[in-house]
């Protein structure tokens, strides 16, 4: 049971057996090129989250996720009691929103929390790529961004996924089994398409197994490229949505010497990272 | 004299064919996987056009994206000497050109006699490019053809922070989605076409005017930006598409009275 302490603030009392609790809800919104994310926490663990479509605005898409994160905690609270940190490409439009703090901020933030003894984390979203390096305290030293060209993001995998008539896990599931791995030489995705589709119509040897972990190795050199330029010390935290990927994840293990962590909902880094900020912020 | 030039591009395969120093045809059809054929369809829809026999022709030369070998053409010319050429036959004077294909952009500056001074080029990544066009203009379910024209009506700056296809296609669906008017997120799309090419200008330089050629070159969205962003005047030569396989034809005419007097 919970009692509202003061209605101008956020804190709550939780009454648990005979003690009263004073714990603090937080809120992050993630609002990216292709989905929006809320996450609630309370005293920094997670409550509840919700993933969903982006909407005619950002505020609209913000407001409704986390009214749909609220919901399924059966409408405990309300709105009010929870201090909200906006995050990611289309953050700032999320005026209701105690703050703004950009993508980088909010998964090394997260990423530095889950693992504290991590110093490179990877971000990979719909659109936009990050290599992150970060100090002891999670603070961020370096930090490399591609959003200038297709050929190293998620949307590469999206458009060959388009191409090859597969789900992106069915895509992942079938690259597991390749005995060869083609090289792809385009760095542009329209033109590495063609490559693909001269690909399957000229050698009948190559399975589709083979073609997706070609797919995936191009881009995973070009991910790799972007990490060598933080530098890579330790073990990489994968965030976003394509560290759902196990194919690509493979594909990139095999050209690294250090391991991927993967947390359990990568999308989720960024708004779990605004609504820890939220906490620290209060 | 009869002689043909052919140009198999990338996207489309085109024919001019020249009676001594005058264009007496030409012709155009979209390559589908087999260049040879086309190639020989296209030729006919030329010679049929002018009234003659395949056999009247006197030289014939090709060019064009992979260099086929044409088992009629004598010789088979670069893209940019084709292009040169081609533009050379309507502006004989020192200047610079900028083809802008169905995969790559290139800017190329010319002596007055059609011959190469400098060169750049842009295939490795399809941003600007005719490739690009159709794929932005199909997303926002408008005809390739006709986003040019659309995109004068703009009263909107829109600003896009790649040049990328799918970055930008993402983009303009984003913006659709918002209620931003078409011709506004078109004009946005072909000034970051036209900032794409002016830096491919600048590295080979250029004077008082641009001649515009390839397939995009039809576009006025796309030329109307590149003259506001260069400052010069942008020349578009009646029938841009055909450029190369008149440059081709010059060429095939050239070795003929070369090999005459010889």
């Amino acid at each position: 049971m919970y009692l509202k302490r003061n209605s101008q603030t956020e804190i709550y009392a939780k009454i648990s057996g005979d003690y009263l609790e004073v714990v603090m809800l937080t809120g992050g919104i993630d609002v990216g090129t292709n989905a929006v994310k809320a996450v609630i926490l309370e005293d920094g663990k997670l409550l509840s989250y919700y993933i969903g479509n982006l909407a005619k605005s950002d505020e609209e898409a913000g407001l409704i996720a986390m009214q749909r994160a609220l919901e399924k905690i059966e409408n405990r609270f309300s709105m009010s009691d929870i201090v909200v940190v906006s995050t990611g490409t289309k953050g700032k439009g999320v005026t209701f929103a105690k703050k703004f703090i950009t993508a980088p901020c909010a998964i090394s933030t997260s990423a530095h929390a889950l693992y504290p003894g991590a110093r490179t984390v990877l971000e990979m979203g719909a659109e936009n790529t990050m290599a992150i390096k970060i100090r002891e305290d999670g603070s961020i030293n370096d930090m490399v961004y591609n959003d200038k060209c297709s050929a190293g993001s998620g949307l590469f995998l999206d458009y060959m996924a388009k191409t090859a008539n597969l789900t992106l896990d069915e895509m992942s599931t079938v690259s597991l089994s390749a005995k060869t791995v083609p090289t792809i030489t385009s760095t542009c995705v329209i033109f590495a398409e063609q490559e693909v589709i001269s690909l399957v119509n000229e050698n009948r040897d190559l399975s589709v197994g083979d073609i997706v972990a070609g797919i995936y190795a191009s881009l995973a050199v070009k991910v790799v490229g972007l990490l060598m330029q933080v530098g890579i010390a330790g073990e990489i935290v994968f965030s976003g949505g394509v560290a759902n990927n196990r194919g690509f994840i493979h594909s990139l293990e095999e050209r690294l010497d250090v391991p991927i962590i993967t947390p359990e909902n990568p999308q989720l880094m960024g708004a779990f990272g605004a609504a820890l900020f939220a906490r620290d912020q209060a | 004299m009869f002689f043909a030039g052919v140009d198999i591009g990338s996207r489309a395969t085109k024919v001019v064919i020249l009676e001594d120093d005058r264009i007496i045809s030409h012709a155009i059809d979209y390559s589908g996987f087999e260049s040879l054929k086309s190639a020989y369809k296209v030729l006919d829809m030329a010679l049929d056009k002018a009234s003659i026999g395949v056999d009247l022709l006197d030289e014939v030369v090709s060019t064009g994206y992979g260099r086929i070998k044409l088992p009629f053409a004598s010789k088979n010319i670069s893209d940019l000497s084709s292009h040169a050429m081609g533009v050379n036959w309507h502006y004989p004077q020192k200047l610079t050109l900028l083809d802008i294909g169905g995969q790559d952009i290139k800017a190329i500056r010319i002596n007055e006699r059609g011959r190469l001074l400098n060169f750049v080029m842009n295939d490795k990544c399809a941003g600007g490019t005719g490739r690009f066009l159709e794929v932005i203009a199909d997303v926002l379910g408008v005809p390739v053809d006709e986003a040019g024209d659309l995109s004068l009506g703009s009263t909107k700056e829109v600003s896009f922070t790649s040049i990328c296809v799918l970055f930008v296609k993402s983009q303009a669906v984003t913006f659709r989605r918002e209620g931003m008017p078409v011709p506004d997120i078109l004009a946005g799309v072909f000034e970051s076409v036209a900032t794409q090419c002016s830096n491919l200008l600048a590295k080979v330089g250029y004077d008082n005017k641009i001649i515009l050629t390839g397939g995009v070159a039809a576009n006025v969205g796309v030329a109307g930006k590149l003259k506001e962003k260069t400052g010069v005047e942008i020349v578009i030569p009646e029938n841009p598409q055909l450029t190369g396989a008149l440059g081709a034809a010059a060429v095939a005419r050239r070795k003929y009275f070369n090999g005459k007097r010889g």
